[in-house]
């Protein structure tokens, strides 16, 4: 049978069987943490979108004395401002002929017009809502005499709140990894202890640096695969619940409130184990570096 | 096989360890090192083992100067010497068999190697029975056979013991020494430290005798004093 450094790693995760489920266990509940975090800020992001996305029309009245081709050539212009989607003329026939339509029985108050009161109009749709103060200028400055409306205020205010949750988010997932650094470098501290004389012992017997760190470098990645890998499945359950809860309750807001738990808990089980892996082999790496000057 | 030339040891600290010491020491000699507590004894130890480099002076073994060696050749320089603690050293969560064995798996023995060597190391030190157990199940006597055992694992060139019967009775000490004369016998160079005065007067080896870091005696077939 030939031992392994793999075999060794195991072994020593056996006979440590508590320090092992601690060091598991602890890396399980930040990567827990972390991934809620995450998870909310992913999904500020999402929703942020779909609610900005309603807002992306601008109008523009064109004024009234202007003739079609002047408006035509406004339109063109328009199209070559860089956030603009795609812009739809609305004559002020058809404006007039929508009028009368929505008006139903009433439009016979309509027929009474000598000439069209209205003006053409010009729908804008951006393609980054966030933007929309910025293209609102460029758009303004190509004609003097036409009037713009967008939902300003609105898309200020979901853009506000969504950058105060995302911020906090961020600063929250720093601290988490902070302490997540301070919580496995505790454990490992505790396993030096045990780790200590074993490692003086096999420097005495001649052991090279590597045969002293290899088992411990496994040991710890094995440590992290599994905190990742049980945080993974845990976020995922828990996710789909809330999943499963916000589509029965708000339902009536959005058709799907939240993203689906299937596509992000592939983004986030290979971020948790990246994090399990890095931190694991850091942490154990750390520990036995002190021990090797023997 | 071993020479010291004009080794100094000063800790930081200032305190002198070891001062002009000058040495020969063949292969296939039994020698005692002795001296009171502080006498530099552990400096000379640590020293021969690499664990800490002299001030002055050089050690050569077998012509090799090994306080310029560099720090990737330790673990290989280790091989070639056996070193026995006072407190034995084993690893606590491993067998016995183990223990002996991870000795040899290190200098990358073959199994079928260690498979065979493993029971016959154990046989020389009296162990035969004990290779499933863990250290914590045997007495100190027979834990200071493991270590003995695995020292000898890998044919080292000398045996370095330190205080190797500091822990025992005098029965048990004197059964150990018993086989340390044994590995002698079979041409083992061995160098041990020891306060015991019984076993120095009785064996009548090399003694050499350390005070305050100077070697003040060192005759062939010597007594304790």
């Amino acid at each position: 049978m030939i031992r392994s450094p793999f075999f060794t790693a195991l072994k020593n995760m056996v006979r440590n069987a508590m320090m092992s489920l601690a060091s598991i266990l602890s890396v399980t509940s930040t990567l827990v943490i972390l991934g809620i975090v995450l998870l909310l800020i992913l999904n500020v992001n999402n929703l942020t979108k779909e609610f900005t996305d309603k807002f992306d029309v601008m109008r523009v009245q064109v004024a009234y004395d202007y003739t079609p081709e002047q408006t035509l050539a406004m339109k063109t212009a328009f199209e070559a401002v860089p956030n603009v989607e795609s812009v739809l003329l609305i004559t002020r026939d058809e404006a007039l002929e929508q009028m009368k339509q929505d008006w139903g029985e009433d439009s016979v108050l309509l027929e009474g017009l000598k000439e069209n009161p209205l003006s053409d109009t010009l729908e804008v749709r951006v393609m980054d809502v966030s933007l929309s103060d910025q293209t609102y200028e460029e758009l303004d400055r190509i004609d003097e005499n036409d009037t713009i409306y967008y939902y300003k205020t609105t898309i200020e205010r979901i853009l506000r709140v969504s950058n105060v949750i995302r911020n906090v988010g961020i600063i929250l997932i720093v601290v988490l990894l902070f302490i997540t650094m301070l919580v496995i470098n505790n454990t490992v501290r505790i396993g030096i202890a045990s780790r200590k004389s074993q490692i003086q012992i096999m420097r005495y017997v001649g052991a090279t640096r590597g045969h002293i760190r290899h088992p411990y470098l496994i040991e710890g990645v094995i440590l992290g695969i599994l905190g990742a890998v049980i945080s993974s499945v845990l976020l995922y359950y828990g996710y789909q619940e809330v999943v499963d809860m916000a589509a029965a309750n708000l339902s009536d807001l959005t058709a799907q409130p939240l993203l689906s738990a299937d596509v992000l808990i592939i983004r986030i089980g290979i971020l948790n184990l990246i994090i399990g892996i890095g931190v694991g082999l850091v942490g154990s790496l750390f520990s036995v570096r002190k021990y090797l000057k023997v | 096989m071993l020479v010291l030339n004009n080794v100094q040891m000063r800790y930081p600290s200032g305190t002198v360890a070891l001062e002009d010491v000058n040495l020969k020491i063949n292969k296939g000699e039994f020698v005692f090192l002795i001296g009171s507590s502080g006498a530099g004894k552990s400096t000379f130890i640590k020293l021969i083992t690499k664990e800490i480099d002299p001030t002055a002076g050089a050690i050569f073994k077998d012509g090799l100067d090994i306080t310029r060696m560099h720090k990737r050749r330790i673990p290989y320089y280790r091989r070639s010497l056996g070193i026995v603690f006072q407190d034995y050293r084993l690893l606590n969560n491993e067998t016995v068999y183990e223990n002996v064995a991870f000795a040899m798996r290190i200098v990358g023995r073959k199994n079928r190697e260690i498979k065979r060597n493993v029971p016959l190391l154990l046989n020389l030190v009296g162990l035969s029975d004990r290779g499933k157990h863990f250290p914590m199940e045997l007495s100190g006597g027979e834990q200071q056979r493991v270590a003995i055992a695995r020292a000898v694992a890998n044919n080292p060139d000398i045996l370095i013991c330190d205080e190797p019967t500091g822990n025992l009775d005098p029965e048990t000490s004197w059964e150990l020494i018993d086989l340390l004369m044994k590995l002698n016998r079979y041409g083992a160079t061995i160098i041990m430290a020891t306060h015991q005065h019984d076993i120095v007067d009785v064996l009548k080896k090399r003694v050499i005798e350390l005070d305050k870091g100077r070697v003040i005696r060192d005759e062939d077939h010597g007594g304790y004093h």
